[in-house]
């Protein structure tokens, strides 16, 4: 303030102006003016869509860099049978054999619905958040997918330290939150005015602020070696993917605060721990999200599946994961009770003891994803045939 | 004070009474030329406002390539 008062003090002796409010109605004016037309005026500039290692020419991840407060870049509509399928690092199948989205794997056992190639757009993140994936849902009923797939991981559903993994996304929930009013919950937990700020402004100029997260890893780029400190060099992490999420992700804070009855080291168990904290948590916020995703599909009347993950068998055969599974199953119930309808179908049972036991890597991510992929295309198929879609559903 | 202008009378200019515009006479030439001089110094500070904030924008934009951590 004492800037501008120095200024329109300045303003005042020099030129004579002074403020008045329709001054500054028409200085908001001209800036909002100035930020449209420059908007029309710079060339857009696209994000990059990340991890393509997995991708094939039906499927692809349609998310942008971490930290891109876009979220998701969807594909055009087409003229193919079009799914949205969004989750986490559970949809992938990394082992010896098999290399790839277990949605890639569903989609090539479904064939064509109605004569029409399936081509499936991922809206995948590690661990996502279940904020997330209701940004995700908001990304993709608004490009107008055939078929919505939601794949609820069991380590994070209801766990209420997920949300506390990033913000950057958190912006994007402002979309389609004004109504219905039980949308508001998730608005005001994660919402900041600068989060709605910013969405209004993007608006006003996708190009300059809309693609800010370009500019401003140029601007990083170009300014980062920029100091009057003494710089101290590093040796920099060569962990990429997941083991670079799990080396510095804030969440680890909030769970290292969690006396887990099995202190231990091992990621299989770790990941179990976090399943005892999500159990004990019973966070009304991962409900809510979850109840507004119901809501929205609903809303937008999409043929819609949603499913849990299983664990590892090995683990799951321990009396005391079998028991959170048990719990995780009956909050979950509890928690969609009358969401369902004949097109939004949910088995709080999940993917656990329907699928043939298999390998994991640890206690959420299969090597070879080729059983999920049999029961899920099953049960997507048996949902479009009950929709009036004529879907072939044969294994490849 | 008012938030409304007062309507202008013939060969009058805008200034300020400590919120809203009030007129007062003057000539015609020197009214436009002081209303083209308000809208100068009020452009300028509207480009310079969406200059800001474009910068900030840049500056804010979680540009970071992988940001856990980073905050």
């Amino acid at each position: 303030m004492i800037l501008a008062d120095r200024l329109l003090a300045f303003l005042h002796d020099r030129v004579g102006f002074d403020v008045t409010r329709w001054s500054i109605v028409r200085i908001a004016a001209f800036a909002v003016a100035a930020l449209v037309v420059a908007g029309i005026v710079v060339e857009p500039r696209p994000g990059q869509r990340d991890d393509q290692a997995l991708a094939t020419r039906q499927v692809r991840n349609v998310s942008l860099a971490f930290g891109d407060p876009r979220g998701f870049d969807p594909t055009p509509k087409g003229k193919n049978f079009k799914v949205a399928w969004i989750g986490g690092s559970e949809t992938q199948a990394v082992g010896p054999k098999t290399r790839a989205f277990i949605p890639g794997l569903v989609s090539e056992r479904m064939g064509r619905v109605d004569g029409k190639v399936v081509s499936t757009d991922l809206y995948y993140l590690d661990a996502i958040r279940l904020v997330d994936e209701v940004s995700a849902l908001s990304s993709a009923l608004a490009s107008k997918p055939d078929l919505v797939v939601i794949s609820l991981n069991p380590v994070w559903v209801l766990n209420d330290l997920a949300p506390q993994q990033w913000d950057y996304l958190d912006g994007a929930l402002a979309r389609g939150s004004l109504w219905p009013p039980s949308r508001w919950v998730l608005a005001a937990s994660f919402l900041s005015p600068g989060d709605v700020g910013w969405r209004v402004l993007s608006a006003a100029s996708p190009p300059l602020v809309g693609d800010r997260f370009e500019w401003g890893l140029d601007l990083t780029e170009q300014t980062s070696t920029l100091s009057f400190l003494d710089v101290v060099q590093t040796p920099k992490s060569r962990a990429t993917g997941l083991a670079a999420l799990a080396e510095r992700r804030p969440v680890d804070f909030w769970a290292s605060r969690f006396a887990s009855s099995r202190p231990t080291k091992d990621l299989a168990s770790i990941q179990l721990n976090t399943i005892e904290r999500e159990v004990v948590s019973r966070s009304s916020l991962n409900t809510a999200a979850l109840q507004q995703m119901f809501e929205m599909v609903r809303t937008a009347g999409v043929p819609t599946y949603f499913y849990v993950h299983g664990i590892n068998p090995t683990v799951y055969a321990q009396p005391d994961a079998r028991g959170y599974v048990d719990q995780l199953r009956a909050q979950l119930a509890a928690a969609t009770a009358g969401q369902t309808t004949s097109r939004v179908r949910f088995d709080p049972q999940g993917l656990q003891d329907r699928v043939p036991p298999t390998k994991y890597r640890d206690i959420v991510h299969v090597y070879d994803g080729r059983n999920e992929a049999a029961v899920l295309s099953t049960d997507l198929c048996a949902l479009l045939r009950s929709t009036g879609r004529q879907a072939d559903c044969e294994a490849p | 004070m008012s938030d409304t202008p007062t309507p202008e009378a013939p060969d009058t200019d805008l200034v300020d009474d400590g919120g809203s515009e009030t007129a007062v006479p003057t000539g015609g030439s020197g009214r436009a030329t002081r209303l083209a001089s308000r809208l100068a110094v009020e452009l300028a500070i509207g480009l310079g406002i969406a200059a800001v904030l474009v910068v900030v924008a840049w500056a804010s934009s979680n540009a970071i390539r992988f940001v856990y951590g980073g905050y």
